[in-house]
């Protein structure tokens, strides 16, 4: 819950339905969800279960068919395409499972493609870049392209990408789901710590049940419905001197 | 508002991503819009010469039944009684060429009286003097001086075709023109060295006010020499009329190439843009909005038809002279092909043009995509 014992993200009778000529293809069914300010959740579910789908309404990238979604007291079911995508540069960090990273540009330029979209001094983007980078322990990569990366380093490009701008809620889409164990394991860590350290609100989709139990809250998802609480996971992971800076500069 | 270098970096980036194909395209846009330059410059030449070449009190007379029949030099006289007229000289084609059969430029067979109707062909007036004084005296056009290192003082020996054998002449004066659209390729020589009794002429040229025409060809109107009397500039005009038909053609090539051109940039632009779908979506994903993918697919395009266009600007002049060379050996005469502001202002913006319906597309649909079905493609 924020301050005020609002939740940081609620969807009420959230539905959703994709058409495909006449042919109606439900994804998501009348689905409530409530998720308190920095908060750590992972959701689960067979793949076509909505679980992507879900994560895309919550980060405003798709609408909803029917119901309302509220994030951090915005209806974004009433916003423009316009308005959203302001709202998801101020607001949103994203981490996708192939890091979607663009292949011409290096570590540094990749992660300030979001501050692009903000007025700010060339010495200010650097300072947030570089501490982005520090963060995620590549401050020694910033002049790699990606391709001179492992794929936990490029994800973890991605992670400080979606960090830089300071964002209140990270989406994550199976961050692991490329990755070896070793990888994916240093991945968590770090969402863990932006959790803990940093108070972002983590909501991660996944396959993978090891990943799941980084989060402290794992829900279910079957047939476009929500039908489990799952239980808190445990652990948690050591601060370090560039979280304290994120935290810092978002003061 | 956005950075502008950073983005333009990204801009710069993308354009780069695949370099072969990027090179292909600029070379596609520069080679089109060189053939564009090309064509536009023979029709603006063209036009040049057979628009600005004369004044209206010049004309010309000819034989009415065919323009192969000669007129005869002492209707000269007749014709200077007639109000109106100025001056008349008789004008012979001598038709020699240069060392080569292959090298042919306009040659003229002329009286003094002609410079007078034709004041565009300007000589330092002791030069005229000095070549008025020689019978065996030529008047050449700075060109033609230029392109074959005549200097005053020169032998020059043409070899006549309708005139038989050698012809020695003393080059004795260089004229420059009035203006751009003079021919000065021309070598003059006089009409008394050619036909030493004076007895025909292929054409009379005359300076009269343009109505004296009608009286002209009237005087002769019964007599075994009918006449046909215009103004030089209809006489153009007629010729240009006539090959209009080859203007048009080359003005349908030149819209063609336009065509041509679209359709490179539009494949390169819409094969890059589908290339870029994975960093379009993401890029919409965090934050940017259509109109920033709309940018940023259009400022690729013009990236690409710029280098084009510099690259098109910067081999022209060298192109046209070479096309100038080639025509002179393959029809004879000399060319004169310049690369003016207009034609450049009209190619340049025809291509910025051009560029921007190419990108349109490809740009609209790339900052239409939605972004959850684009990540879910590339995934």
């Amino acid at each position: 819950m924020s301050a005020n014992g609002t939740p940081f993200i609620q969807l009420s009778g959230v539905s959703k339905i994709y058409r495909r000529g006449a042919e109606s293809v439900p994804v998501l069914d009348q689905v409530d969800l409530e998720v308190p300010e920095g908060a750590f959740e992972a959701i689960m579910g067979p793949s076509g279960s909505g679980k992507t789908t879900l994560l895309n309404l919550i980060s405003g990238i798709d609408r909803s068919s029917a119901g309302r979604v509220v994030v951090g007291g915005l209806d974004l079911t009433k916003r423009s395409e316009d308005a959203l995508a302001d709202w998801r540069s101020k607001h949103v960090g994203f981490i996708f499972q192939f890091y979607n990273l663009v292949a011409v540009l290096t570590a540094f330029q990749n992660v300030e493609l979001p501050l692009l979209l903000v007025r700010l001094s060339a010495q200010e983007r650097r300072k947030r870049v570089d501490t982005a980078l520090e963060l995620v322990g590549l401050a020694d990569r910033r002049d790699h392209f990606p391709r001179q990366l492992s794929g936990g380093q490029e994800q973890r490009v991605g992670i400080a990408r979606a960090i830089v701008t300071d964002p209140a809620l990270i989406v994550a889409d199976e961050p692991t789901g490329d990755l070896d164990r070793d990888s994916a394991d240093h991945i968590l860590a770090l969402l863990k710590r932006l959790n803990q350290e940093l108070n972002k609100t983590i909501v991660m989709v996944t396959h993978d049940p090891a990943a799941a139990q980084t989060a402290q809250l794992i829900r279910r998802i079957d047939k476009g419905k929500l039908i489990t609480d799952g239980a808190p996971a445990t652990g948690a992971a050591a601060a370090g001197t560039a979280a304290a800076k994120m935290a810092g500069q978002r003061a | 508002m956005t950075p502008s270098r950073p983005l333009g970096r990204l801009v710069l980036r993308l354009a780069l991503r695949n370099r072969g194909r990027t090179l292909i395209s600029v070379l596609g846009v520069g080679v089109t819009l060189l053939a564009f330059l090309v064509l536009r410059t023979l029709v603006t030449s063209w036009y040049t010469v057979n628009t600005d070449i004369s004044k209206s009190d010049q004309l010309e007379m000819r034989h009415k039944i065919s323009i192969s029949f000669v007129l005869w030099r002492r209707m000269a006289d007749k014709v200077r009684s007639i109000p109106g007229v100025q001056q008349v000289s008789a004008m012979l084609w001598f038709s020699g060429y240069y060392k080569d059969e292959k090298t042919r430029f306009g040659q003229l067979a002329v009286e003094e009286p002609y410079f007078e109707i034709f004041p565009e062909y300007l000589a330092p007036p002791e030069q005229m003097a000095a070549y008025f004084e020689d019978m065996s005296g030529a008047l050449v056009g700075e060109e033609l001086a230029n392109k074959y290192g005549w200097k005053l003082g020169d032998r020059i020996t043409l070899t006549g075709t309708i005139y038989q054998g050698d012809w020695p002449l003393n080059l004795r004066a260089i004229y420059r023109g009035e203006s751009k659209s003079t021919d000065r390729a021309r070598l003059f020589l006089h009409y008394k060295h050619v036909a030493p009794e004076g007895e025909h002429s292929h054409r009379l040229m005359v300076k009269a006010d343009p109505t004296a025409a009608k009286k002209i060809d009237a005087l002769f109107a019964n007599t075994d020499t009918p006449t046909k009397t215009e103004s030089v500039l209809s006489v153009e005009r007629s010729w240009a009329s006539w090959s209009s038909a080859v203007i048009s053609a080359i003005n349908i090539a030149a819209a063609l190439i336009l065509l041509i051109l679209i359709l490179v940039l539009g494949n390169a632009m819409a094969m890059a843009a589908r290339e870029s779908l994975r960093e379009y979506a993401t890029l919409r994903a965090i934050g940017y909005r259509s109109r920033h993918i709309l940018a940023l697919v259009l400022a690729e395009g013009f990236f690409v038809a710029g280098l084009g266009i510099v690259l098109a600007l910067a081999v022209a002049p060298a192109t046209l002279r070479a096309f100038a060379k080639l025509m002179e050996e393959q029809l004879g005469g000399t060319w004169q092909l310049y690369l003016d502001g207009g034609t450049v202002t009209l190619a340049v913006g025809t291509a910025l043009l051009a560029s921007l319906i190419a990108c349109s597309v490809p740009a609209w649909r790339s900052s239409r995509l939605r972004v959850v079905e684009a990540l879910r493609e590339i995934a």
